[in-house]
């Protein structure tokens, strides 16, 4: 069996020539790489010794296990921890931090409102996500590590930083010439540690893959920090192992419970279930038993409506629903969020050209509706008026948000039969637009022609 | 053999079990260790000793370099790579991939060792993906891996795993 194995550690003493014994860059550095293969070769047992395997399968070396582990879907990576030492190191090291440069932050601002501040729905829709990619990891002190190529520096730091790159900070520098208040305002909104958020209200999300859920509940005063200046622009350091850590305990728990209750009866959704039971419990799990406020919020969260199918008795009033409203309002972001997480390039394009034909189709029927609207004013005869109302008049398309992401299923599946319709009917709107401009002309000209006409007989 | 200018140029690989497979020299240097090879020592028209792939696995790579032979060479930036969704595999690649867990590890070892990393990859997802859900002692088994952590220590792993109790 040890003929297949390939390590550094071969080209010492192996019979092949140095040029066959190689093995594929992993993209750990080698000094990482050594100290991992040492510890999990001491756990993997060689040869015929007492444990029942299956006698035919090759053995895999150390570094291609490594590289397995990096492919493990987050929902199970945690399971993975437990089988030996050396993989539970791998992935408390290399491996999370592998996926911490998949990682990526988003800040809400809240939801569009006016009291607060004075957004049109245009520049809220560029503003209300703030995204973040992972830059570098960052010591103690503030700075980069010296020497970022020693083993074990990268996942030994505490904390990582994020940025921006897709133009948000220059938004908000540039909205905030006119508006002096609004930076000022949405810093509000962003910082985590802000006395001002009700108790479960979502803020900072962190995704990874096709998860997303809130970063920390509630944020710790360490676990998140924002910074904006014009010079970098938006920066925000994490504390990244614990963030990543729950981020794969949730997502773990989630799992199980949607395997655990798939035959149970759910309130929203089965998925929808889930995420708020997983959700309230990090909630839960968050709340200070000797604090009294915390005491409190605990027993609203046991007023929450409830999942699973469950029958509600009495629905709480206010103050009590308070968190009932803040949940609905998170889960409306989080769903979208995670949605767009776990759609395929192809599947966003089509959603994004989905909605692009919908606007230019309510556009069309709206120049349509105008042009109709003009011929009724143009003919006198109410009783025609009438009965071509009936004929003509178009249905109106319910208003939605802008973003496709934010629609469930089924309204997918209507506005894509409406869009069809349109698409196929096209032809015939057209002609039919053709004729209202050419009979509105025709009824506008007379008044003046037949003067003309009048004049001259 | 007796190459005309329009014909592909082939190379002949023997493997482990002796056997000669005559391939096109564009399909075998999806293989960074065999093209490392016809650059040093040149392409004399002699047969490669691969000594460390058998026959059965050695077509069974081949077959995956054939349907591959014109993606463009991996990426160097491993930060760009590791941004990359990690899970997918495309249909083809799913479809080569359905064999024996044997042959699996036999591919993916074979790929390490002809330094093919875009073969590697899809393997090692492949197997993260089969295995993914297994317990800890069936992953154990399945990699031949003994379990040396103490009681307290899988004790203390279980807890660092799930949320703090309800209190």
């Amino acid at each position: 069996m040890d003929r297949c194995r390939t390590t550094d550690n071969d080209d010492n003493n192996a019979p092949l020539p140095s040029y066959l014994a190689r093995h594929v860059p992993l993209g750990f550095d080698s000094d990482d790489v050594a100290t991992l293969i040492n510890a999990i070769d001491s756990s993997q047992m060689r040869g015929s010794q007492s444990t029942p395997t299956p006698p035919h399968l090759p053995h895999l070396p150390a570094e291609i296990l490594l590289h397995i582990l990096d492919h493990i879907p987050i929902h199970y990576l945690l399971d993975w921890r437990r089988v030996c030492r050396g993989f539970r190191d791998a992935i408390d090291g290399p491996v999370l931090y592998q996926h911490l440069q998949r990682t990526e932050l988003i800040g809400y601002i809240g939801p569009q409102r006016t009291d607060s501040r004075n957004l049109s729905d245009e520049d809220y829709q560029q503003l209300y996500l703030l995204r973040a990619r992972f830059l570098c990891v960052i010591d103690d002190n503030g700075t980069r590590p010296r020497d970022p190529k020693q083993a074990g520096v990268k996942w030994s730091s505490r904390y990582a930083t994020f940025n921006n790159e897709d133009g948000w900070f220059q938004k908000l520098e540039e909205l905030s010439r006119h508006d002096a208040q609004l930076k000022q305002g949405i810093l509000g909104d962003l910082n985590p540690i802000s006395a001002f958020h009700e108790f479960g209200t979502l803020q900072w999300c962190i995704k990874l893959d096709n998860a997303v859920l809130d970063v920390e509940l509630p944020i710790q005063k360490e676990g998140l920090y924002l910074a904006l200046n014009s010079e970098s622009g938006v920066r925000i350091r994490l504390l990244w192992r614990d963030a990543l850590l729950a981020l794969l305990k949730s997502e773990a728990k989630m799992r199980k419970m949607l395997e655990d209750k798939k035959d149970c009866e759910f309130t929203f959704t089965l998925q929808e279930d889930c995420l708020r039971a997983v959700r309230r419990q990090r909630l839960r799990a968050a709340l200070n038993q000797d604090d009294k406020e915390d005491r409190r919020t605990r027993w609203a969260l046991g007023l929450l409506r409830p999942l699973f199918g469950k029958i509600r008795y009495d629905k709480a009033g206010h103050p009590w629903d308070l968190l009932e409203r803040t949940e609905e309002k998170a889960m409306v972001m989080l769903k979208m969020l995670r949605r767009e997480a776990s759609l395929t390039a192809e599947e966003l394009t089509h959603l994004k050209q989905l909605a692009n034909d919908r606007a230019t189709m309510a556009e069309e029927l709206e120049s349509m509706n105008e042009l109709f609207a003009t011929w009724k004013e143009n003919l006198y005869s109410p009783v025609l008026r009438a009965t071509t109302v009936a004929i003509l008049s178009t249905e109106r398309m319910p208003d939605m948000n802008a973003n496709p992401l934010f629609w469930s299923d089924e309204m997918i599946y209507v506005e894509e039969n409406r869009v069809r319709k349109w698409i196929t009917q096209r032809k015939v709107v057209e002609q039919l637009v053709a004729l209202l401009k050419s009979s509105n002309e025709a009824l506008e000209a007379p008044e003046d022609a037949f003067d003309d006409l009048g004049s001259e007989i | 053999m007796a190459a005309t200018a329009s014909e592909p140029k082939k190379v002949t690989l023997t493997t482990s079990d002796n056997a000669d497979i005559s391939v096109e020299r564009e399909v075998a240097e999806r293989s960074i260790l065999i093209k490392n090879l016809l650059e040093d020592i040149g392409d004399n028209g002699d047969a490669i000793p691969i000594p460390n792939v058998n026959e059965a696995v050695m077509k069974k790579v081949l077959e995956w370099c054939e349907q591959h032979r014109k993606d463009p060479p991996a990426s160097q930036d491993d930060d760009a790579d590791s941004r990359k969704k990690s899970t997918d595999i495309d249909e083809w690649d799913q479809k080569f991939m359905q064999v024996d867990q044997e042959m699996l590890f036999e591919i993916i070892l074979a790929a390490n060792y002809l330094d093919i990393k875009a073969l590697l990859d899809v393997g090692c997802k492949t197997v993260a993906n089969m295995i993914k859900g297994k317990s800890p002692d069936e992953i154990r088994k399945t990699f031949n891996i003994q379990n040396d952590f103490t009681p307290e220590e899988e004790d203390q792993i279980r807890r660092e795993n799930e949320w703090a109790e309800d209190r």
